[in-house]
């Protein structure tokens, strides 16, 4: 199992292990969690005791908002994690097969954008398959949210000797980004509501599953190529 | 594998039935997968599972509708929540319907395994719980069926009053004398005595005095030391040193020797007494209930019972009537022997029809309670769709109240009888024997059967 190169990196400024930053962040989200917790617990009493209609359907909607914010740091805890695969064998075609049910399940509008180009034998992955869905939906979900060209975006399946290579390709007129250690710097670039960490988590999970992760983008014709490759146990 | 390790996942995600099949076969589960609430609901009814993991968000069901529907038809079957969303919402809406527990994907497949090890070991506690609980109540079952057996069941006013007397004096020390004929309860009244003495910690102890031989009644009753005769192995410590801080019953002690009821006689006296073989004094505590089915008078008169001895138990003394005194006694004994023996025989109770109710009341019942009690298994026993009907009581009971011999009259007919007496009780005798059939009889008294007809229109015998 390939290591995360990330997690070997220091935090510059206070020289502290990635390794030591993952055990604050998941105690800190932990600890959040046990006080929203409460909270919901609170609200969801005073919702049962309330008797106005309109205070009910307003202790529901804080109670969404609180189980949201909840979701949120449940996700910053899986995100800086090291993934342990529990692996299986599974089929690539049937992987795929879900991984574009889900797609339409998760994203309906954006995915029928998405030209597939699948050409895939009898091959097996030896794969967790929640885990490489989740760092393909990752991806999916960054490249709808950036996707402002109007363009389609092509996603081709192929498996090439032995490894399966997974290829999402991005039309983008400018894009600055080195893609030299794509995935492996987590909070470089960090937004509202965005904490770049979701190809950190990415990289990790095809690195744990003996994989390789990288991008390149092609100022000629304008478009980044994300690529993942997994091996196969049969072709 | 076991039964007990069954566990049913019910998810639309193929990846995750197949990882968690996977995962917790592993470990030593036998999975089995549902992709629809319908096929979830099918597989749960063909084999219960140990514990069912339950997506909420399914193509063909809300989770939290599936939920109530698994909860309802299999209340006994854990339940844990698969939710995409960490919504604590959903988690506590979740339990309040019944479910384990509650665990959100993505999850750590250790906690999900010790979820897993927790509600299976929920689950087994449960279960043994059940067990237990119903190992309880069919002991508790077999207690009251026990208990009511050693309570005395009556209506008459008779037994009302020995009743009241039994409540007077039960918390005394005093020594009481229970007389009556075989099977009136007799020790059932000892029993009560005892359960509501002073001393009703300890077990009552019992000898019956006519079922040893004479030689042996002493040994028993006094115990004795190794060696002190032929056979005596080891120490005996005898039914008086055994009922010591208790009460000592004994049945029939008209049947115990003379010289020995004069020994006994000294310990009641003296409250000491030694064991064979023993030179020791010891200590005699026990509280004394005896109990005899001879009349009184008779085994005075035949110096079967030591009148000073008699004097000497008789501070009180209960003369238990025999049940054809007090038929009143007789519906709610009946009743409680039906309810006894069905338990018994694990069989819904039986009713009795009223001809069959009848004849259990117009029978004289010389073997008294004991003898209602064997003709109530007996009816209980052959009792066909759940009913008690007059062929199923014993033959004795069906006969014609005229052609039932007890042992009452048996008793009036001693001493010189009249011709006409005897002729009659020959009569009746002769129609016991044939069940009531007349041709059979007069066959068997040599007589044409137009003459049994004209004797039994002058005895006034009525079948």
């Amino acid at each position: 199992m390939a290591t995360v190169s990330s997690q070997t990196s220091s935090i510059d400024s206070t020289n502290v292990p990635w390794s030591d930053f993952v055990r604050f962040v998941r105690q800190l989200s932990h600890d959040l969690r046990n006080h929203l917790n409460a909270v919901e617990l609170q609200s969801a009493y005073l919702e049962e005791v309330a008797t106005d209609d309109e205070v009910k359907s307003e202790i529901r909607r804080l109670r969404q908002m609180m189980s949201e914010l909840s979701a949120v740091l449940q996700k910053l805890s899986a995100n800086v994690a090291q993934p342990k695969p529990n692996v299986i064998s599974y089929g690539a075609a049937e992987f795929i097969e879900d991984i574009r049910r889900k797609l339409a399940n998760i994203f309906p509008k954006e995915e029928p954008a998405v030209e597939w180009d699948v050409q895939l034998q009898d091959a097996n992955l030896q794969i967790d398959p929640q885990l490489v869905q989740e760092a393909l939906l990752e991806l999916f979900g960054n490249a709808f949210r950036h996707q402002l060209s109007g363009q389609s975006l092509k996603a081709s399946v192929r498996v090439d000797r032995d490894s399966l290579l997974f290829t999402l390709r991005e039309p983008k007129e400018h894009f600055d980004l080195s893609t030299e250690r794509w995935g492996s710097e987590p909070l470089r670039r960090v937004a509202q509501g965005h904490y770049a960490l979701g190809l950190n988590r990415v990289r990790a999970i095809v690195e744990s599953h003996g994989g390789q992760f990288n991008a390149q983008y092609d100022p000629t014709s304008g478009v980044l190529a994300t690529t993942i490759a997994l091996p196969v146990s049969g072709a | 594998m076991t039964e007990h390790r069954r566990i049913l996942i019910i998810d639309d995600e193929r990846p995750i039935l197949l990882t968690l099949e996977a995962l917790l076969g592993r470990y030593g589960y036998q999975v089995e997968t549902a992709a629809t609430a319908a096929a979830g609901l099918k597989l749960l009814k063909t084999k219960v599972p140990a514990l069912v993991l339950l997506d909420l968000q399914l193509p063909d069901a809300e989770g939290l509708q599936m939920l109530d529907q698994i909860k309802s038809e299999f209340p006994d079957t854990p339940v844990v929540i698969l939710t995409a969303h960490d919504s604590l919402n959903n988690a506590i809406e979740s339990i309040k319907r019944g479910a384990y527990h509650f665990i959100s994907k993505p999850y750590a497949p250790e906690e999900l395994l010790s979820l897993v090890e927790k509600a299976l070991e929920k689950q087994s506690l449960l279960r043994e719980t059940a067990e237990l609980r119903q190992k309880t109540e069919q002991l508790e079952k077999r207690l009251e069926i026990a208990e009511t057996r050693s309570m005395p069941i009556f209506t008459s006013k008779v037994m009302q009053q020995i009743e009241e007397l039994i409540t007077a004096m039960a918390p005394s020390e005093a020594n009481v004398l229970i007389t009556g004929e075989s099977g009136v309860g007799k020790e059932v009244i000892a029993n009560t005595i005892h359960q509501r003495s002073r001393r009703a910690s300890k077990p009552m102890v019992k000898l019956n005095c006519a079922a040893f031989p004479q030689t042996m009644i002493e040994g028993e009753l006094f115990g004795y030391v190794k060696g002190a005769f032929t056979g005596a192995a080891h120490d005996f410590p005898g039914m008086i040193g055994e009922a010591s801080g208790s009460t000592l019953f004994l049945d029939e002690i008209s049947d115990m020797p003379a010289d020995l009821q004069t020994r006994f006689l000294r310990v009641l006296q003296e409250r000491e007494y030694r064991q064979l073989g023993s030179t020791r004094t010891l200590k005699a505590d026990f509280r004394l209930i005896a109990a005899t089915n001879r009349p009184i008078a008779q085994a005075l008169a035949e110096n079967r019972l030591r009148s000073d001895l008699y004097y000497r138990l008789n501070t009180f003394q209960i003369e238990v009537p025999p049940l054809r005194e007090r038929k009143q006694d007789i519906p709610p004994l009946v009743a409680s022997f039906v309810k006894q023996f069905a338990q018994q025989l694990g069989k819904p109770e039986p009713a009795i029809a009223p001809d069959a109710f009848q004849k259990l009341l117009d029978y004289s019942w010389p073997g008294n309670v004991r003898e209602l009690q064997n003709a109530v298994e007996y009816a209980v026993v052959l009792a066909r769709q759940n009913l008690i009907g007059v062929k199923e009581l014993p033959t004795e009971v069906q006969l014609p109240s005229a052609l039932q011999r007890t042992e009452h009259t048996m008793a009036l007919r001693s001493g010189v009888q009249s011709l006409d007496d005897m002729e009659k009780s020959t009569i009746l005798q002769a129609l016991a024997q044939c069940h009531g059939n007349k041709k059979k009889a007069a066959e068997l008294l040599g007589i044409q059967r137009p003459t049994l007809y004209n004797k039994l229109k002058r005895y006034a015998i009525e079948l």
